[in-house]
């Protein structure tokens, strides 16, 4: 059966779902776009979805990733075309890719998450070289299921941090996002535009930076099954406050 | 226009989605365009508020249909609140984020007594004055809509109007009337005066407490000097529900509500009559949709929202003529991609068989004897034999449940102690019962949840005496003592809160003070377990020196909310009143309404 990866934007107030609810609002957008899910077999039918890893609360982000498994061949570009129609405002599905069946499915692979990060704190610079000098950042974790703490190493979960002046911003995304990419927005666009269907023209711009005098972060980190960094330990770590944050790219880890 | 800028701190609270709006199906209007601008609140966390499907069915009426706007806003939690005090930034409207006191009309619904203080909470966060005579020209018109707006005189002097009844057409006409006013910039007062002529609408303001010679209470009745004001407030209800408005886009929230799903009304009205019940009595008479708008209106609702349960709701689903056609036509259609929800059964065998169609993943099921033995149940007019409970537990027992969850009531009027301690043997015997027929793998368990009985206004039992809270405990101690685990878990109605809501449901307007005073002390939330601070009110009644226990005495004379007439004679309340006391049952289809 078909299989295919969605990649959406979110952006404005839907950053502040939970992953369990953008999960439910993604559920049912494909539910109302009559994507024909395929169901799990059993007593409980169930759509055959799974989503990426989740962002924190208030981020926006440009690589929202869910797979799922469709009943029928479906073009990825009647996919964007049936799901925008009827996506949350804030939301915006802009990549399909149609995965071959021996392709890894979602979070069987590593993945790097790079992230824009704004903060705000002193000497950040040198708290940034001196956790990348080292080779552990160890940092306490509370074991849920054996309900006692235990010592987990962050830093190799880091795979970049650096700082990045804000008036190079857009020239940085030109380079990190991939044409492709930015193409296929256009061309969804131009579909909506003839469907008279509204959607914003700022998606693709990082409103939130422009008004700022605080620290701009570019931060790279790994994802897998073994671990992962969390954004309030590496908020910690570094000793500064994040103020907000964007996903921008998602990618398999080689 | 400003909008208020939350972002900054969304980030700082519990469930920011809660306060950001932007639903699918939520609909933001023009703000500047709009003529008029409501507010619809709902006095409780946003995932309670969003289950509750009668205030957003007006919502939804108004906004597609009218020119006039309206948004929604809901209790902020205590995180919420104190950021909101802190920054100085006023409660706000979840679609266009503007502040409460930029409204024309607030409308509160009424669902329930401890939202009160949550009332008050909300129209001081939104910068509007809490007292009635305290507002100004330029403050908004505060409307209390649902059932508890037909008795609310603790919480009169806060409102400028109720609503009592049914309010698609009333609320329309009410902002028509506002609409002309607000263009000829009419006062206040002209405006509250013109819109009680409206049918349903009461503006407690025109009325005032009359007293005879003797300094006895005579009611209340209207205020000297102006004419046109109806001495009795005509409840509203909609006749034809076959063409009234109901929503096909209904709102997709991202938090999830407690009841999370679409949910589509079969009728109105109950059949049933029990004597203690406010809404058998105030939504009289029983007005069915058909099966094909049903159909219709279910289909459309699915490919709308994407939800995956659909809510068939109804004070007593299993009345309704054509359930079975309908779930059947629902599982052909959608097969077990769609979940059905059958929220209120009625305890009878073939609702067992109903549940089980509607969702085959079932295991649990409700019901709500209310009491233990028959003489009982024919006081309260359940029409419940003892054999038909016995049937239905086997019934749910062979369809392979493995859990119920059962109701009772203690302190009914009548009840003698041999009435409470059945309920152990009664329980008992259904597990037994239960166990002998159980299909299921697991052992069976019964949920037990006991509630003190609080007398409602507009029922036959209007009058009667309520338990007080120390017989409630030693009731509630006796059988959590007889009935325990594993087999049982006995859960109660906290007692502290029946006893505020028997208070503040039968109140005068002198408990406004009561009311006011705890909100002020911090009462909050206070039909949350975790949340009711009882010492607050126990201050406030004692500074007040208003004695909370007279309200819970049999009440003689005239009532607080007499001028209020819900659609059935006086006369009909005593009657199954003294119907009651005989041990005599009534088929309520029967009634005569007025």
């Amino acid at each position: 059966m078909p299989r295919y990866l969605l990649i959406f934007n979110r952006e404005r107030s839907v950053r502040f779902l939970s992953h369990l609810e953008e999960v439910r609002a993604l559920e049912r957008t494909l539910r109302r776009a009559n994507i024909p899910f395929m169901y799990s077999q059993g007593f409980s039918p169930r759509p055959i979805m799974s989503f990426g890893p989740p962002l924190p609360v208030g981020f926006s982000s440009r690589a929202q990733l869910m797979e799922v498994k469709l009943d029928k061949h479906l073009t990825p570009e009647e996919i964007i075309f049936m799901v925008n129609s009827t996506l949350p405002c804030g939301y915006n599905l802009s990549e399909v890719k149609f995965l071959n069946e021996n392709y890894p499915s979602l979070g069987s692979f590593p993945m790097e998450i790079s992230y824009l990060l704004l903060v705000e704190g002193n000497g950040i610079k040198l708290s940034i070289n001196s956790f990348l000098s080292q080779p552990y950042y160890q940092v306490l974790r509370k074991d849920n299921r054996k309900r006692r703490e235990k010592l987990f190493n962050i830093r190799p979960f880091v795979l970049h941090l650096e700082i990045i002046n804000q008036a190079e911003v857009s020239n940085f995304l030109q380079t990190m996002l991939l044409r492709r990419q930015k193409m296929l927005l256009r061309r969804q666009k131009m579909l909506l535009r003839r469907q008279k269907i509204n959607i914003s023209n700022d998606s693709n711009e990082l409103n939130w930076l422009t008004h700022n005098q605080n620290t701009l972060l570019f931060f790279q980190s790994l994802y897998t099954t073994e671990g992962s960094v969390k954004i309030t330990e590496l908020e910690k770590a570094l000793n500064v406050k994040i103020i907000d944050g964007e996903r921008i790219s998602l990618a398999r880890h080689r | 226009m400003e909008i208020i800028n939350i972002e900054h701190f969304l980030n700082r609270v519990i469930s920011p989605s809660r306060y950001t709006g932007g639903e699918f199906n939520s609909i933001k209007k023009n703000w500047e365009t709009a003529p008029v601008r409501m507010a619809m609140i709902y006095p409780d966390l946003y995932e309670i508020g969003m289950s509750n499907s009668g205030h957003l069915l007006l919502y939804y009426l108004i906004n597609e249909t009218t020119p006039y706007l309206i948004e929604r806003s809901y209790a902020p939690y205590f995180d919420m609140e104190e950021i909101l005090r802190k920054e100085k930034i006023p409660l706000f409207s979840l679609e266009s984020r503007q502040p409460l006191n930029k409204f024309d009309i607030i409308g509160f619904s009424l669902q329930y007594e401890l939202t009160f203080t949550n009332v008050l909470n909300i129209l001081d966060l939104g910068g509007i004055p809490l007292l009635q005579k305290d507002r100004g020209e330029n403050d908004p018109l505060i409307i209390g809509g649902g059932p508890v707006a037909s008795y609310a005189e603790s919480m009169a002097p806060f409102f400028d109007l109720f609503f009592v009844g049914e309010a698609e057409e009333g609320l329309l006409e009410i902002l028509n009337k506002v609409a002309q006013h607000k263009l000829k910039q009419t006062s206040r007062k002209d405006i509250l005066l013109e819109l009680c002529s409206i049918e349903g609408v009461y503006v407690p303001s025109l009325y005032e407490e009359k007293y005879n010679q003797e300094g006895v209470s005579l009611g209340l009745e209207p205020v000297n000097g102006y004419s046109g004001i109806p001495r009795i407030i005509n409840r509203r209800i909609i006749k034809d529900l076959e063409c009234a408005y109901y929503p096909l886009k209904q709102m997709v929230p991202f938090k999830a509500p407690i009841h999370d799903r679409a949910v589509v009304e079969l009728f109105r009205g109950c059949f049933r009559g029990c004597r203690f019940c406010l809404a058998g009595y105030l939504y009289r008479p029983v007005r069915f949709r058909s099966l094909p708008l049903l159909q219709e209106q279910s289909s459309r609702i699915i490919e709308n929202t994407g939800f995956e349960t659909l809510g068939l709701t109804s004070f007593n689903s299993s009345d309704y003529p054509y359930l079975k056609e309908l779930i059947l036509f629902l599982k052909k259609t959608y097969g077990d991609k769609l979940t059905l929800s059958l929220p209120s059964l009625s305890m009878r065998t073939s609702s067992v068989e109903l549940a089980c169609i509607s969702d085959k993943r079932r295991t649990n099921l409700t019901f709500a004897p209310e009491a233990a033995t028959e003489r009982l149940r024919k006081v309260i007019n359940k029409n419940l034999p003892e054999e038909e409970i016995f049937n239905t537990v086997k019934e749910t027992a062979k369809q392979g449940m493995d859990l119920l969850k059962l109701y009772f009531m203690i302190g009914l009027p009548t009840e003698r102690e041999e009435d409470v301690q059945a309920i152990v043997p009664l329980v008992k015997e259904l597990h037994k019962t239960a166990n002998a027929h159980r299909t299921s793998k697991r052992p069976f368990h019964f949920n037990i949840t006991v509630s003190p009985f609080v007398p409602k206004p507009h029922t036959p039992f209007e009058r009667e005496k309520q338990l007080s809270i120390k017989d409630c405990y030693e009731k509630i101690g006796y059988l959590k003592s007889q009935l325990h685990e594993p087999l049982f878990t006995l859960r109660e109605h906290d007692p502290l809160m029946s006893f505020l809501e028997g208070v503040f449901g039968r109140g005068d307007r002198n408990l406004h003070r009561v009311i006011f005073s705890a909100f002020q002390k911090g009462a909050r939330f206070d039909g949350w377990e975790e949340h009711l601070k009882i010492n607050y009110y126990q201050q406030a009644f004692t500074e007040e020196e208003i004695d909370p226990l007279c309200y819970l005495e049999e009440k003689e004379g005239p009532l607080p909310w007499e001028m209020i007439n819900c659609g059935l004679s006086p006369e009909l309340l005593k009657r199954e009143r003294d119907k009651a006391f005989r041990e005599e049952e009534s088929d309520a289809s029967l009634f005569t309404d007025i």
